[in-house]
């Protein structure tokens, strides 16, 4: 009776200990600090190697119900669109967040499209070659009725480039086991174009000329440190 | 002996004061957990089956309560503590990165290793029927949600449409989106059937238990039709919604989405899973009955 008492202590006890690890090993540093706060207005410039804003596209964006949702998560969202000289358009959205989590998920195009009645025929997993070094990738092909629009997009956790799912998490652990909290970002481009290849093609020369305008330090924070 | 199994008497008593340090510990360990899990993600509508399961989980383990209560008739320390620290890991892991599937998921390694260390095999054995239904406790990972509602939704707007299309009514598809008449309908990830899937599984387990059948062909034929059946109700739903907005228009297609089309598609898979079982008694009985003859 004594030793099965003293058993049931020395398990209440384990689990008082497993409560305290668990509290000790939560990260609660953010790595971006106040004073290197990410301003997405800012950071991708309004023109770059011949391309501008054009005002009379909006990029496809969650539903309403969605958004509501992705306000609490996102601290900036950017939507904007693109157009060359030639008049084609590519248009751009990114969403970034201080404190990455689980949440991540819901702007994720496979996500955010087929809520808008999008199908998705393709999903690919890519590479976009830089002058910067490669850019892992997922490439989809949305569709709704007559409107095709091919789209390329990556994810940003910390300073590293991922991909969603379970690869998005292991990077999430990279820096929740050291404590830290690593802020993400989505990054998408799409256009619409019945040519598929010609739109990706499309899209790499305005990403290109995009990270090619920015600085250095913002580059790492949009494309992450890739391709080393 | 029968003495000690009564709750009551007054060493069931000292037995149930004996667990209380293993309480307090489980209670400072998923106390917030349960309680972020009600501030979050049980209050939208694929999780809100949370609370039940939980509720469900307890009960069972009050109804297995004697063989907490007995001494025991052996221990397992070596396995049994080994259980509870690795699960204790998988909780600070999990609790601490936020990894719910595991900060959750450790409640079954838990209370495994506090039943060897405590009960042994025996105990273990007793209540083995709420430590699998922890898994029903776990929220999907969100990679295997993704991965299961966008072809689950797809088959389910194909299968509504060519029954409907078959039946004559003026309906077209573009992708997960039906069109009936002047109507639009969006399936929406909710009507991929998962949760339905998920929460008629648990049904189905408790049911099973509750029933107790020796044969494992019962069992095993129940368990295997059950989500064919979640399935086939889920097309069902769809059909239904999108016969209602075509015939009395789109207002009480909608009012009939949120209130009533869910609890229907319940009701429908009960029936479909009851009807299955009855089948079942009744050729098992005719086949006993004809091998007597």
């Amino acid at each position: 009776m004594k030793a099965l008492d003293r058993v049931m202590l020395l398990i209440g006890l384990l689990m008082f200990a497993g409560a305290g690890l668990a509290l000790v090993m939560t990260p609660t540093k953010k790595i971006t600090s106040e004073s290197d706060k990410v301003n997405l207005e800012k950071m991708i410039p309004e023109s770059f190697g011949g391309w501008k804003i054009d005002t009379s596209i909006v990029p496809v964006l969650p539903n309403p119900e969605l958004l509501a949702k992705l306000e609490k998560i996102y601290n900036q969202t950017l939507a904007r669109t693109y157009i060359n000289s030639k008049g084609l358009r590519v248009m751009l959205s990114i969403a970034y967040s201080d404190d990455q989590n689980e949440g991540m998920n819901i702007h994720r195009p496979e996500i955010c499209y087929p809520a808008q009645g999008f199908d998705i025929l393709k999903t690919v997993a890519a590479e976009l070659v830089t002058q910067y070094g490669k850019l892992p990738v997922t490439r989809l092909l949305a569709q709704q009725r007559a409107r095709s629009e091919p789209i390329t997009y990556w994810v940003i956790v910390g300073d590293r480039i991922t991909y969603f799912g379970l690869a998005h998490k292991l990077a999430q652990l990279r820096y929740g086991l050291t404590g830290k909290v690593a802020d993400g970002m989505l990054v998408r481009v799409s256009s619409i174009d019945r040519d598929e290849n010609g739109a990706y093609q499309l899209q790499q020369e305005f990403l290109e000329a995009m990270l090619a305008g920015m600085s250095e330090k913002d580059r790492v924070r949009i494309a992450g440190r890739f391709g080393v | 002996m029968s003495a000690a199994l009564d709750a009551r008497t007054p060493r069931g008593i000292a037995m149930g004061i004996e667990w209380l340090p293993v309480i307090a510990g489980l209670l400072v360990l998923y106390i917030p957990t349960f309680y972020g899990l009600a501030a979050t993600i049980w209050q939208s509508e694929e999780h809100a089956h949370g609370p039940i399961i939980l509720a469900v989980i307890v009960w069972f383990i009050w109804e297995e309560r004697k063989a907490l209560l007995v001494a025991p008739a052996g221990t397992a320390p070596g396995p049994g503590y080994s259980l509870l620290v690795f699960g204790l890991l998988l909780y600070a892991l999990g609790r601490s990165q936020g990894i719910i599937l595991f900060e959750v998921g450790a409640l079954a390694p838990i209370l495994a290793g506090v039943l060897l260390a405590t009960r042994g095999w025996e105990g273990l054995r007793a209540l083995w029927f709420p430590l699998i239904f922890i898994v029903f406790l776990v929220p999907l990972p969100g990679f295997v949600v993704d991965a299961l509602t966008v072809p689950l939704k797809q088959h389910v707007s194909e299968i509504a449409e060519q029954l409907l299309y078959a039946a004559g009514y003026p309906i077209a598809r573009n992708g997960v989106v039906l069109i009936v008449g002047q109507y639009q309908l969006l399936v929406a990830d909710a009507c991929s059937g998962l949760n339905s899937m998920f929460s008629l599984s648990a049904l189905g387990l408790v049911y099973l238990r509750l029933m107790r059948y020796r044969s494992w062909l019962h069992n095993g034929l129940i368990i295997a039709s059950i989500l064919p059946i979640a399935f086939g109700a889920n097309i069902v739903r769809v059909m239904i919604l999108v016969l209602v907005t075509y015939h009395l228009g789109d207002e009480t297609g909608q009012g009939f989405t949120h209130s009533f089309a869910g609890m229907l598609l319940f009701m429908v898979a009960l029936l479909m899973l009851l009807g299955l079982d009855g089948v079942i008694r009744l050729a098992s009985a005719r086949w006993r009955g004809s091998a007597m003859v």
